[in-house]
């Protein structure tokens, strides 16, 4: 301990040195590392929204029920009671004919008129429920049962693909998120081996000199950790900066998903990508220690 | 100090860099190593650092077989020695006085004793005044003399020089053989190799080992 506090100026300046011989891949190795940190943040945060805008679809998914006309108040409550107690079923409101006749005047906008030519409003009550959306088709099944029902439209095709979508994008995030990963892995530690390895003969002139191994690494071990923190620091901050936008811009095209608040997610992402980065600079310069150790 | 039984060295490809030889070198005494180029001279002290392994035999250095399984004291014993590389093996990009302090470091030495005998190695071979010039803008002579004051600054137990005179004028030269041998008043033991015989032909004691294509010739003057 005592060689270490001894030597911690030597050690700075050796960090500097090893940096300053090595100036153009050392800035070439930090280059590329945060592209890869961009890009590793770009695949979490797309595979976190598109998750995130699945929720809130899957929540605004509905399952209308429409009933026999005509049932007294007292049929009505007991239906109201028996939907209510289905399994999966979570919340539930009745729509009556007037809500139904100007939901669909605001849907047609300007082509409401057409609306007009009724005498009596031609729409019908119904019940509007909420549900477990992986539970759909045992509740639709059981609403079809249900005495007094007599349509129950839950817009099964949208609902299907709806979920062939979000089983594609969960496999797609873990795909591209595993692999780039993985790719993150293999390049930070191979630019971080590369740079131990252009030094390989300052290492073994240490070596022969008698210097213990702590000794001999820890600089390098340093350089490692500070060119993948680094990395990750700025790749981080360019995508905060970045991602504002990006939501927005998102929120915008695409008219039915809602703007999604990226700001706690991307700064959650900026310190655990850093926090990643040195952990692989750790274990990618021990990597490379190892592979340029020489025994003699 | 260092014992060899029956020792031999082959390189990988087949070279036989040293036949079958026997010695022994004790504490402070004074080694020449002469012979022509690829005679093995540097073979010898290769065995002697621990960067190569006797290929045959028992080999022995400050009480540690060099063997490859041993590399935990083959390091210890390093820190014992001081090396002068054929090659200087000088870090670049770093000043003189920064090489000869960095073979101190990570010894058990106070960093102003540390300072100290640094300075006060590079001023014997003549370069106090380049203390603070990066070693990449030095002229060879000069390099070879940062690399000795390297070694000789740890004050170590067995000095080992690799043509420590081969770039040097003479007046140089005799100045840096003088330094070494020196060294042998604290019972250090040092070993040079030279092609410079004119410069040892006036030792009266010491030991001289002539090696022709991997043969060893000694003898012991008193
Ligand atoms: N790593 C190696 N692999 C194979 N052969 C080697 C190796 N190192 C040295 N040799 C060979 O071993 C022989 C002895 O080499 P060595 O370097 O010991 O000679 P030397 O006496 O130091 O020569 P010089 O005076 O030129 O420095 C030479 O023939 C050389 O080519
Ligand atoms: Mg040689």
């Amino acid at each position: 301990m005592s060689k270490f506090i001894k030597n911690s100026g030597y050690f700075l300046r050796e960090i500097k040195t090893i940096f300053m011989l090595n100036k153009v891949s050392s800035m070439l190795s930090l280059v590329s590392l945060t592209m890869i940190f961009f890009i590793l943040m770009l695949t979490v945060s797309g595979w976190w929204m598109s998750t995130r805008w699945m929720e809130l679809i899957k929540d605004e998914a509905e399952i209308s029920v429409y009933y026999v006309s005509g049932l007294n108040p007292y049929a009505l409550d007991e239906l109201r009671d028996t939907l209510g107690k289905i399994e999966g079923v979570n919340a539930m409101r009745l729509v009556d004919a007037e809500e139904a006749y100007n939901d669909m005047e605001k849907i047609l906008g300007s082509d409401a008129k057409v609306l007009e030519s009724f005498t009596e409003n031609p729409f019908d009550p119904y019940f509007e429920l909420s549900f477990d959306f992986e539970n759909r088709l045992n509740v639709v099944s059981k609403l079809n049962g249900v005495k007094n029902v007599s349509f129950v439209r839950d817009n099964q095709d949208v609902l299907n693909q709806l979920e062939n979508i979000i089983d594609f994008i969960e496999i797609i995030g873990i795909v591209v998120g595993i692999s780039v990963t993985i790719t993150t892995f293999i390049i930070t530690s191979h630019i971080i081996r590369e740079g131990i390895h252009s030094n390989r003969e300052h290492i073994r002139t240490l070596r022969l000199l008698g210097a213990p191994s702590w000794f001999i690494n820890f600089p390098f071990v340093v350089e490692g950790v500070l060119i993948a923190g680094f990395s990750a620091f700025i790749a981080g901050l360019s995508f905060n900066v970045f991602s504002g936008s990006l939501s927005n811009a998102f929120g915008g095209t695409v008219q039915f998903l809602p703007v999604l608040d990226v700001t706690s997610m991307t700064l959650m992402l900026w310190a655990s990508m850093t926090l990643l980065a040195v952990a692989l600079g750790v274990i990618a310069s021990a990597f490379g220690l190892k592979l340029v150790s020489v025994k003699k | 100090m260092i014992v060899a039984n029956n020792v031999g060295l082959f390189y990988p490809d087949g070279t036989e860099a040293l036949k079958t030889f026997d010695f022994h070198i004790e504490k402070g005494e004074l080694v020449f190593i002469t012979g022509p180029s690829g005679s093995g001279k540097t073979s010898l002290l290769k065995l002697i650092t621990g960067m190569e392994f006797p290929t045959q035999g028992m080999f022995r250095v400050l009480g540690e077989n060099i063997e490859p399984d041993n590399s935990d004291k083959i390091q210890r014993i390093r820190r014992m020695m001081g090396p002068v590389f054929q090659e200087f093996r000088l870090l670049e990009g770093r000043t003189v006085l920064e090489n000869v302090m960095l073979g101190m470091r990570f010894l058990d030495l106070p960093l102003h004793v540390i300072k100290n005998n640094a300075m006060e190695s590079i001023e014997r071979v003549g370069l106090g005044h380049k203390l603070k010039h990066t070693v990449d803008r030095l002229s060879w002579g000069e390099c070879q003399r940062v690399s000795i004051a390297r070694a000789v600054a740890r004050k170590p137990v067995l000095i080992i020089a690799d043509e420590p005179t081969g770039n040097l004028d003479k007046e140089n030269a005799i100045n840096i053989l003088d330094l070494l041998t020196s060294f042998t008043d604290t019972d250090t033991t040092v070993i040079i190799t030279t092609h410079a015989t004119h410069l040892i032909e006036d030792k009266q004691s010491g030991v001289f080992i002539k090696m022709n294509a991997g043969e060893m010739l000694i003898e012991r003057r008193i």
